[in-house]
Parts: structure tokens; C-alpha cells; sequence
């Protein structure tokens, strides 16, 4: 039996290509992060807070399944703490407002999610 | 015994029941592999469906994979993984399957399509787990991650299937039913 036939050397080229165009795109959609920019904390599909990027801070994220600790410094926000299990928050790192569109930090054990909002959208 | 010879039931439930507990140990070593991107990994555990297809069928793949995602589950994860390797084993599976049925593709053309159809069904979950489209973000690298873990897994599976077939493990293709 041959390992791999023509077909399938089609299929595995098409799906690098689509990958490819798809990192692509996203690097296209880069943001220039001009302007100033509100870290939105969601929890449950609802805003719970709005935090100006300008300004340094920790908010104490708390709610039923448990605690993120997250940090506003240097006009980025990075979750520093958690207490969930798997940490992908911690380690997913600063999220900036040239990423802004794109990119987001979230949560899962704690359906949490922080994202980056022009101010003076809504 | 020859490898065209039918499989008894009894020994046909012990090889799927063997297969499956190798299956759940590859789900258990692998989620030791860190990983750059949530999601990522290889898919070592579908290797034994991958040899289940073209030797006991497609209903004693389907219900190894069902049983090591549960179990796997249990014993390893929580609710919320469980439904993650669900959606992402529901999805691969069935596509797999019918792949393999229609012979659109070789071992290691349905092994690719499996790996980047869990991580699609994934990345669905996701979507309304967290209530945005933004994670689709990391649909490049799971695309991309799924097909070079896909295609490791489907050469490795078109390596061993001919060996275990040989060993009297694993019966060919019970195409016809008698």
C-alpha cells in the first residue's frame, strides 16, 4: 500500500494553503492600536467592567468559579493571576491595542473574557 | 490463525477493549506535551480508531473513540474538557468515517482530515462557550496543526496496520456482509 497517493498530497498541500492565507489575512487585519482603548471584562457573555488602558491598574476579578487577578501597565492588560486549572489566561501574556481586533485573553474554567474597545465606540 | 480469517465476537470485543485502554494511554501521556496554542496537539489517541476503520468497522471505531473521550474524561479532565473532546471527537469521527467509507482518501488522508475536523469542532465549541467569534484567531494554527499532526498519525498508523495485521491482531477489511 503506497503511504500517500496523489490525492492526498493535493489535500495536504490545499490545507497549508488555507492555513497560509488564513495567517495571512490576520496579519493584514493588523490594527495601526491608535487612539485610546478601554480593556472590556466580560464575564458571562456581559461586560462587568470597562477599564481605561492609560491608566495602571489591578482589578480583582472575582465571581463563582473563581479569581483572575488582571493588570493594566503600560497602556497593556495581562491576567497575572489565576486559580483556575489550566492557566491558559496567565500564559497567553499581554494583549495590546495593535492586536486589539484579533486578539483576546479569556478564560474558560472561568467563562471570562477580556478584550480591547476603541473608547467612544458605544 | 490467518489474517483473512473473521474475528470471533468474543475476540473482536478483547482486541477493540485492548485497543481502547492503548488509546486512553495516549489521551493520558499526551496531555503531559505542552503546547504553544490551546487546543494543539497530536492526536496520538486517533491512531486506534485509524486502525479500527479498515479492520473491525466503522461501529467498533465509533464506539472505542466515544468510550476514550469519556473515559478519558473521568479520569483525567473536567466537565468542560469533556465537552471540548466531544464536539472535536464527534466531528473528526464522522468525518473520518465517511471518508474511509467512500474511499475519497488512504489511512493518511482520513487521518489528516480527522485531526483538523476535531480541531474545527473545537474552535465551534469554543465560539459559544466564550460567546465570541474571535477565537476563530486561532483557526490558521490548529488548521495547520491538525494537518502535520494528522499526517505524523496517519503515516504511523500505515505503518503499524500492516504489522498487526500480519501478527493475527488485526483482521483485513470485513467488507461484505455474509
Amino acid at each position: 500500500m503506497k503511504l500517500l497517493s496523489r490525492r492526498e498530497i493535493v489535500l495536504l498541500v490545499s490545507l497549508l494553503l488555507i492555513s497560509g492565507a488564513l495567517f495571512l489575512l490576520l496579519f493584514l487585519l493588523r490594527g495601526s492600536g491608535e487612539g485610546e482603548w478601554d480593556a472590556v471584562i466580560a464575564y458571562r457573555n456581559k461586560t462587568v467592567a470597562r477599564l481605561p488602558l492609560e491608566v495602571d491598574t489591578v482589578y480583582l476579578f472575582e465571581c463563582e468559579e473563581g479569581v483572575n487577578r488582571i493588570v493594566i501597565e503600560g497602556g497593556a492588560v495581562r491576567v497575572e493571576s489565576a486559580d483556575c486549572k489550566n492557566q491558559v489566561c496567565v500564559e497567553h501574556g499581554t494583549l495590546v491595542p495593535a492586536e486589539a481586533d484579533l486578539d483576546f485573553i479569556s478564560c474558560a474554567p472561568h467563562r471570562l473574557l477580556i478584550t480591547l474597545e476603541r473608547r467612544g465606540k458605544e | 490463525m490467518k489474517p483473512t480469517e473473521r474475528l470471533s465476537p468474543a475476540r473482536r470485543v478483547a482486541t477493540a477493549a485492548v485497543l481502547c485502554a492503548v488509546s486512553l494511554l495516549f489521551s493520558y501521556l499526551e496531555s503531559f506535551i505542552p503546547m504553544p496554542v490551546p487546543g494543539m496537539k497530536i492526536g496520538l489517541a486517533n491512531l486506534i480508531p485509524l486502525l479500527l476503520l479498515p479492520s473491525l468497522g466503522i461501529p467498533t471505531a465509533a464506539c472505542v473513540s466515544l468510550l476514550r473521550i469519556g473515559l478519558s474524561a473521568l479520569l483525567f479532565g473536567s466537565p468542560v474538557s469533556f465537552l471540548y473532546s466531544l464536539a472535536g471527537g464527534i466531528v473528526s469521527f464522522a468525518v473520518m468515517a465517511l471518508v474511509f467509507r467512500f474511499r475519497l482518501f488512504g489511512l493518511t488522508g482520513v487521518s489528516v482530515l480527522g485531526g483538523v475536523c476535531h480541531n474545527l469542532g473545537q474552535i465551534l465549541v469554543a465560539i459559544f462557550a466564550l460567546g465570541t467569534v474571535r477565537i476563530a484567531v486561532l483557526l490558521p494554527w490548529l488548521i495547520l496543526s491538525g494537518t502535520v499532526a494528522g499526517l505524523a498519525v496517519g503515516l504511523l498508523g500505515g505503518a503499524i496496520l500492516p504489522r498487526l495485521r500480519r501478527a493475527g491482531v488485526l483482521p483485513e477489511e470485513e467488507t461484505k456482509k455474509e
